[in-house]
């Protein structure tokens, strides 16, 4: 009886806690239980009702989840896109991406960022969860000076730093981890745990290349990544409105219709109008400009 | 039974303020850099790695000042978690006498295990790409110059 009341009290204290606190609170929650001898089963059934309060992303991932998915989403965007081979192009946006994520709200991700260049004509550009960024020769094409190119890098290290890939993951797959997590403090993965785990993966990861690729992130989220990129930029020292300028010259490019960052955004318009920034972009500095056309000229 | 009931509510939640109150933190990513400023490009003082524990001296920021051993050094923010990390789940748990309730364990959830099962049944994603890529390094003396030549704040 006395193991009920106090079994009973805990539980109503849990419903009382956020989520989170829920979800960092289990393995005391079930090491306390034990020390009362409640039984494994009634300890899992505890668990349970733990994990059912876990809904949302933010409740239950760590830097290292969010390395993994990003890491099977830019396997699964490599079945779709070709490298580009160029070291020298690489390097040199590597250098102005990871000098960008200094600046930038997360620069400690777990596997650090990383920038690839995807040998395709499309104007596209891509952020995976974790740090892992993508631009296509086609959107490199678009740049007119390094400040533009930083504009590209800057909005999509903002949809990581906001962390919308893993927002775009569906909230059942989340309640479904909670569980397994849970569960996890209680005993060892049982091979059906890791079936279910494996199966809350592969459904994370075709939501966010399905959100990334084909349907896009809603218009909120691109303004917030866009709203992120021009403070970041600023931050860094490039000139903010070469965000604006890149969608100035992306607008004359982008055909309709086509299976590009057309396709998945905001109109160009729509954007500039909502950044409230008219003004022209200024030419950098020659020797961001030299750099440039050294590094890029033939991209 | 009330005082029992209370002495655990008691332990309970003496536990979940110790985890946060405490000043030891664990470093949450695979390598984090301890720096001589509050600032990425400023000179590396040590480099920590996942499960590495800092204590922290004080806050400005994003930035916390944090002492290791005889060193002392800023590392930001985001590098860093109140919960206590542990390198390995399951077995190695009762191995080093450490207890479930004070520790998070790598690879929990969606981990190493989980991708080595997901590239068993999709073996044809190109995971090998993916290794390149992390591959791409680049040190923060390499950025620190990129800045200084194209006229950027350091």
């Amino acid at each position: 009886m006395m193991k009920k009341y106090s079994l009973i009290v805990l539980m109503i204290v849990l419903s009382g806690c956020s989520a989170k606190l829920n979800e960092s609170l289990a393995p005391t929650l079930d090491a306390l239980l034990q020390t009362q001898g409640v039984s494994s089963q009634v300890r899992e059934s505890v668990a349970k009702v733990n994990a059912a309060t876990v809904k949302s992303m933010e409740d239950i991932t760590t830097p290292q989840q969010e390395y993994y998915i990003g890491r099977s989403v830019s396997a699964n965007l490599f079945g779709r896109y070709r490298v580009y081979n160029n070291p020298k192009a690489l390097a040199y946006i590597n250098k102005i991406g990871v000098l960008l994520t200094y600046q930038s709200d997360l620069p400690d991700v777990y596997g650090g960022y990383h920038f690839m260049i995807l040998d395709s004509d499309e104007i596209n550009a891509f952020a995976a969860p974790g740090g892992f960024i993508f631009v296509t020769r086609g959107m490199l094409r678009c740049a007119q000076n390094e400040d533009e190119v930083a504009a590209i890098l800057a909005h999509e290290i903002s949809h990581v730093t906001n962390r919308h890939g893993m927002r775009s993951i569906k909230s059942s797959r989340w309640t479904g981890l909670g569980t397994l997590l849970v569960a996890e403090s209680v005993k060892s993965y049982s091979n059906a745990n890791l079936v279910n785990l494996v199966s809350s993966f592969e459904g994370g990861v075709h939501d966010v290349i399905n959100t990334m690729v084909v349907s896009g992130y809603s218009r909120s989220y691109e303004l917030e990544a866009d709203k992120s990129a021009y403070a970041l930029l600023e931050r860094t020292g490039y000139n903010p409105q070469s965000l604006a300028q890149m969608l100035r010259v992306m607008k004359t490019r982008l055909k309709p219709g086509a299976k590009d960052f057309a396709s998945s955004h905001p109109s160009a318009d729509d954007r500039i109008n909502e950044l409230k920034d008219t003004t022209e972009s200024v030419a950098p500095p020659s020797q961001r400009t030299q750099r440039f056309r050294k590094q890029l000229a033939n991209i | 039974m009330s005082v029992r009931i209370f002495s655990l509510l008691l332990f309970f939640f003496m536990g979940e303020i110790s985890l946060v109150a405490s000043s030891v933190m664990s470093i949450q990513v695979k390598q984090a850099v301890v720096k001589s400023a509050p600032s990425f490009l400023s000179s590396t003082v040590i480099t920590l790695f996942y499960g590495n524990q800092v204590t922290v001296i004080e806050e400005n920021g994003d930035w916390s000042e944090v002492k290791i051993a005889t060193k002392k050094g800023w590392i930001h923010n985001s590098a860093l978690s109140a919960v206590k990390l542990s390198l390995n789940a399951g077995t190695s748990r009762a191995a080093s006498g450490v207890s479930s309730s004070e520790v998070m364990m790598a690879g929990k959830g969606f981990g190493s295990a989980v991708e080595a099962q997901y590239r068993r049944e999709n073996p044809t994603i190109r995971f090998d790409l993916v290794d390149q890529m992390e591959k791409s390094l680049v040190l923060p003396e390499s950025v620190r110059v990129f800045a200084a030549d194209g006229k950027l704040k350091q």
